[in-house]
């Protein structure tokens, strides 16, 4: 079973955005949620931290939801962090960059809570 | 008028005449190094459809955020309970519509670069009928970073791919 009170980092640019995640992960039953507003605000953030899942946008400034991918995933310590990609970018190149890059989940926006749910269960498993 | 003096102002004349059509020719030919297809042919068209992108968007969130607050205004508060249930429910819905600001300000800022643009070739082509030919150049190249090409913003209808094939992707 998932631990509830894991946390959850979640990183966009628009705040709007954020507070939407937030209250959709928590109406979901997630207590510890924290936010961030770009890519590297991310990664020192993951730096201080362990969280059990990152969910983030990809065209943020200055560093990108694709970049704080592959910096997760270049670093031995937060390498095994689930990441999911929750963006506007529908490209196929973009699913498939992100998926080589490693990415273990892709969400396009604008998105449902049920959206959501069904791939927080993909991911981290029923809850 | 004497002969010599005629002469001399229709050689006057016509080395003016000669002037102003090489003017006119240097400028043309400096406005043709500044034409740029893509600006008519993909931004300006791009940017309209950003632009009705938008409304639609707008449009379809006000829609569902004005139904979600008539269901909870029709609500019967008898069974607080279930009443509970549906306020929680319709306010998820207004939270996911409320998305729509995510998207239309990725889409506004599409439209804002195409203004830019067209703000940049505006200047260009008054340099070159000033006659500052020699600030002009053709739009600079600017290096290519793999990563940016993946930065499009939000699809239009048609194009992209739909949640349903990305899960496929992912199965």
């Amino acid at each position: 079973m998932v631990d509830m009170k894991m946390p959850i980092l979640i990183v966009d640019d628009y705040r709007t955005m954020l507070r939407i995640v937030h209250n959709l992960l928590a109406k979901l039953g997630f207590t510890d949620i924290d936010e961030a507003s770009d890519g590297s605000q991310a990664l020192a953030m993951m730096k201080g931290r362990d969280y059990g899942l990152v969910i983030s946008d990809w065209n943020m400034q200055p560093m990108t939801g694709f970049e704080l991918l592959k910096s997760v995933r270049a670093d031995q310590h937060l390498k095994a962090t689930p990441f999911i990609m929750v963006t506007a970018e529908s490209k196929v190149e973009n699913v498939v960059a992100a998926r080589q890059a490693g990415v273990n989940n892709y969400i396009i926006k604008p998105f449902s809570a049920a959206v959501l749910k069904a791939k927080l269960k993909t991911v981290l498993g029923e809850f | 008028m004497a002969p010599d003096e005629a002469s001399a102002r229709v050689r006057k004349l016509t080395q003016e005449c000669v002037d102003i059509v090489r003017t006119i020719l240097v400028a043309r030919r400096e406005m043709g190094k500044l034409h740029d297809p893509s600006l008519r042919e993909v931004h300006l068209p791009r940017a309209s459809e950003e632009i009705g992108a938008i409304l639609a968007l707008t449009e379809s969130a006000t829609n569902d955020i004005m139904l979600a607050a008539e269901d909870m205004m029709s609500i019967d508060f008898k069974n607080p309970e279930l009443a509970a249930e549906i306020v929680n429910d319709q306010c998820m819905k207004i939270f996911e519509a409320c998305s729509f600001q995510d998207i239309t300000g990725q889409r506004i800022s599409s439209v804002l670069k195409t203004l830019q643009l067209v703000e940049k070739k505006i200047e260009e082509l008054e340099g070159a009928w000033s006659g500052a030919s020699s600030s002009i150049r053709a739009s600079e190249e600017v290096p290519v970073d793999p990563d940016a090409a993946l930065l499009n913003g939000p699809a239009l209808d048609g194009e992209g791919i739909q949640q349903d094939d990305i899960d496929r992707l992912f199965a």
